[in-house]
Parts: structure tokens; C-alpha cells; sequence
């Protein structure tokens, strides 16, 4: 294992109710750590930061050793895969923005193959839905078609927020399910809720955001 | 003076101070309906007359100078200020204030017109003097009119939408887009909108509309097919100009309006906030 993101000097994280003061938060390749907080209290906003949309710094964030506003946005941002709790819903369709999305230059070489991609959709049950247009699903429909659009460009690390909130059972066990696949390859993940974690990250390292 | 282009020379009726009062006298209509309905609009239609007589009597009298003068430095200066006057204007009908919007303004505005007028003059009337103020100061009139619009339009939709969209960007640039890409959609429309009213003339003149400086040119005795000619050559002036000036505007708003990591300026404000 080594280590993917590492948060330093940020004084909005607490541990165990304690500030981390200058303990780094570290996330490993291949495993999870999940972010708590109450809302408005600056979870979105960390994940924000690193992938450097926030236009106010905070902290100390690293990517493989390597400053996050060192790294070029296009190259951070593919490889930190980030699922905002609320997708946008472009005007196209889900298949349109998949195939946008492989288009964009610097991506064709990171995306995974075809099938890999068609075997996502089918698992998470979107299917079918690639011919509508994203302004007529539901909110967890366009959450796992998002998942899977982010997921096509292989990141090594995922940054979800509130990725299974109103999805039912079957819908989180599948992303569940994904989400271990990609860990299993190296992935190191960032789950950002302040509902109740899936039972197989229970036992995942918890962190709080809170504003100062 | 005449262009001195036509063969039969039949200068029109002059027209005095009566007449311009009596010709103001269709303002009254306006005047009516604004009464009629609270349209509150009796002030400003006063202002907006008063303008149009002042600012055209005062043009006509610095035209006046300026072709007894025959000083190309001062055709010069005045197409600048003229460039001035539109770029002013056309921030006034841009609904956000942003930082290095002047330049934008006067760059996308000055470019076209110059260079649209250059290229008529030089290389398409070539009068016997280059330097005339007579082909100078209506042609590039023309263009910096037309110019206004297409890249007022143009600026305003490029930069709204950033704007009101932002999410919409950073959701793409959050899935390996770099800006040039994550603003394609809105780069494209926005030109677009810019490039519309000249296309939408274009396709009407002659047939719903006469324009102006065509009318005028009949009015003074040139001979319809003459002015006919000339009026072709403005067209196309205007179709070059206004594309050259909305994609130069837009083009330069997309390089401005995001920073070096790809993140929009801070201090975009609506217009008044």
C-alpha cells in the first residue's frame, strides 16, 4: 500500500472529536476512509479543494507527493473520479455524455474499454436509460450513470459524496459492489455522508469535517 | 458635394427647420401611447429626440470640419473616438461587469471595424484619393454600428451563460475536460448569436427592408443600381465585421474569464449588484 491523498494542516478535519492539528490525514491505495459533518459544515468543500475548484486554499494537499495546484486541472481532476451528491443534468443524454466524456482530449488514453463500461451500466441497472435525456431521470438514476461516466476514465482515487443516499438495497449493494472492484484494483476512496455507512465500510477510519 | 458617381447630378430638396419640426410631429404618436397607457416612456422619448437632433446636427457639424480640413490624421482620430463612443456602448448592454471587459470591448469592437473599412477602401472602391473621409467615415460608421450588436449580443450570452451554467462547467472539466472543452457548447452558441440579426438582414434586404444608407444614397441622386452596388459591398462589410468582431469577442471572454488552473473569475458581477 502507499499512500494517495494526504490532507495536512487543514483545520476544519477532527479525529475521535480532536482536531488533527498537524497529523496527516492519509488514504491509502485500495482502501476507504469516510468523511462526516454536519451539512454546510465543508465536507462538499473539501473535496472541492482537492480537486482544486475551491478558489479559497486550505491545507496542505497531495496527490502521490505531488501538490494538488501542481498538477495540471484536467490531469487531477481525471485522476480524482468525483461524484457530486447532486449531478448535474446536462441537456443530452446519458449516452451523449458518456461518449463526451471518452472524447475530451487526454482521456481517450485513461478510458477503460467498452465492455468494461457496458458491464457498469448493466450492474447498476442504467441500461436503459442512455437513450433519455439526463433531464428526465430521477436523481439516483443520473447519480449512477454519473458514477459510471466518472468511472470510464479509471481514476485512482474516488471522492464520492453521498454516493447511495435515497437509492434503495439493491441500488447500494450493486454500487457497493463496484466500489469494493475498484478498491480491489488499487483505488483508494474518499466517502463523504452523515448518513449511515453500507455495513462493509463500517469498520472504515472516520473523520469529521467541522467549520470553525 | 456629391459622390460625384452619378451621371445626371439632381441634388435633393433641401430641407430647413419647418420641415424638421413638421417630421418631429410623428413623435406625437409615440408621445400618445405612452399617455394612453402609463408607458411612462414621455421622458425619455423627449431625452432620446433631443439626442437624435443634437447628435446629428453635431456630427454633421464635426463632418462638415473635417472634410474642409482633408487631414487624414483627423479622420484618424475621429473613427477612434467613434470605436470609443461603441465600446461604451456596448458595455452598457452586457448585463455583467468583469475585470479586462474594456479591453475585450475595445479590441473586438476596433479590430473588425479598421480592418473592414481598410479592406473596402483600399482594395474594393479604391478612390481616386485613399484618404477620402467621405468613403472612411460612413463605412466604418456602418460597421462599428453592426459590430456593437453582434458582439454586445454575443458577449452578453458567452458570459451569462458561464455564469448562470457554472455548474454545468465544472462538471465537465471535472471529468477531464480542460476549459476549452468544458465551454465548447457555450463558445459555439454564443458566436452563434452574435453572427444571427446580419445573417437575419441578409436574408430580408431588398425584399422587407431598404436600408438606410442605400435610400439615402437614392435620395441624393445616385443612380439605383449604383447604390445598389454599394449597398451589396456594405452587406458583406457588415457580415465580415460582425463575425470577425463576435468570435474575436467571444474567443477573448473565454481566455479572460477563467484562470490559469481553469477556474472562473471571482468578480463577475450583475449588472447594478
Amino acid at each position: 500500500m502507499t499512500t494517495l491523498i494526504e490532507i495536512t494542516d487543514y483545520p476544519e478535519l477532527f479525529s475521535d472529536g480532536e482536531p488533527l492539528g498537524d497529523r496527516p490525514l492519509l488514504v491509502e491505495t485500495g482502501t476507504l476512509i469516510v468523511v462526516r459533518g454536519e451539512s454546510g459544515a465543508g465536507k462538499t468543500r473539501l473535496l472541492r479543494r482537492l480537486l482544486d475548484l475551491d478558489p479559497v486554499p486550505l491545507g496542505r494537499l497531495r496527490l502521490r507527493d505531488r501538490d494538488v495546484h501542481e498538477i495540471p486541472g484536467p490531469e487531477l481532476r481525471r485522476r480524482l473520479g468525483f461524484l457530486p451528491q447532486d449531478p448535474v443534468r446536462f441537456p443530452i443524454t446519458g449516452r451523449e455524455m458518456l461518449e463526451r466524456v471518452r472524447g475530451f482530449s487526454g482521456n481517450e488514453s485513461r478510458c477503460v474499454a467498452q465492455e468494461v463500461v457496458a458491464d457498469w451500466l448493466d450492474r447498476l441497472d442504467v441500461t436503459g436509460l442512455l437513450d433519455r435525456p439526463l433531464q428526465e431521470l430521477s436523481g439516483g438514476e443520473c447519480r449512477r450513470l454519473a458514477f459510471v461516466t466518472m468511472l470510464q476514465l479509471a481514476p485512482e482515487a474516488l471522492l464520492l459524496d453521498e454516493p447511495t443516499s435515497g437509492l434503495d438495497a439493491k441500488r447500494v449493494a450493486a454500487v457497493v459492489e463496484v466500489i469494493q472492484e475498484r478498491m480491489q484494483a488499487g483505488c483508494a476512496v474518499i466517502w463523504v455522508s452523515h448518513e449511515d455507512t453500507p455495513r462493509a465500510f463500517e469498520r472504515a477510519p472516520e473523520y469529521e469535517v467541522r467549520k470553525l | 458635394m456629391m459622390l460625384g458617381l452619378q451621371t445626371t447630378p439632381a441634388p435633393p430638396v433641401d430641407l430647413d427647420g419647418v420641415d424638421l419640426l413638421l417630421v418631429a410631429l410623428c413623435v406625437v404618436v409615440n408621445a400618445l401611447l405612452s399617455i394612453r397607457y402609463r408607458l411612462s416612456m414621455e421622458r425619455p422619448l423627449a431625452i432620446a429626440s433631443l439626442r437624435t437632433v443634437v447628435q446629428l446636427l453635431g456630427i454633421g457639424l464635426v463632418l462638415k470640419q473635417v472634410f474642409a480640413i482633408d487631414s487624414f490624421v483627423l479622420v484618424i482620430a475621429l473613427l477612434c473616438l467613434m470605436t470609443l463612443a461603441a465600446s461604451f456602448a456596448m458595455i452598457g448592454r452586457v448585463r455583467y461587469r468583469f475585470r479586462g471587459m474594456l479591453a475585450v470591448a475595445l479590441g473586438s469592437i476596433a479590430l473588425p471595424a479598421f480592418l473592414m473599412t481598410a479592406y473596402a477602401v483600399f482594395l474594393v472602391i479604391q478612390p481616386p484619393e485613399w484618404g477620402d473621409p467621405r468613403y472612411w467615415i460612413p463605412l466604418m460608421g456602418m460597421v462599428l454600428g453592426n459590430s456593437l450588436t453582434a458582439v454586445s449580443i454575443g458577449m452578453d450570452r458567452f458570459v451569462s451563460s458561464v455564469v448562470e451554467r457554472r455548474r454545468e462547467i465544472e462538471a465537465w472539466m471535472c471529468l477531464g475536460a480542460d476549459t476549452h472543452e468544458a465551454v465548447h457548447d457555450f463558445t459555439r452558441s454564443s458566436i452563434r448569436a452574435g453572427m444571427m440579426p446580419m445573417l437575419n438582414a441578409m436574408t430580408v434586404v431588398g425584399i422587407v427592408s431598404l436600408p438606410g444608407m442605400m435610400t439615402g444614397q437614392i435620395l441624393g441622386g445616385v443612380p439605383p443600381m449604383l447604390a445598389v452596388r454599394y449597398q451589396i459591398l456594405i452587406m458583406f462589410l457588415l457580415a465580415g465585421g460582425t463575425a470577425l468582431g463576435s468570435g474575436i469577442g467571444v474567443l477573448w471572454l473565454r481566455r479572460i474569464l477563467f484562470d490559469a488552473r481553469g477556474r472562473l473569475q471571482r468578480d463577475i458581477r450583475a449588472k447594478g449588484a
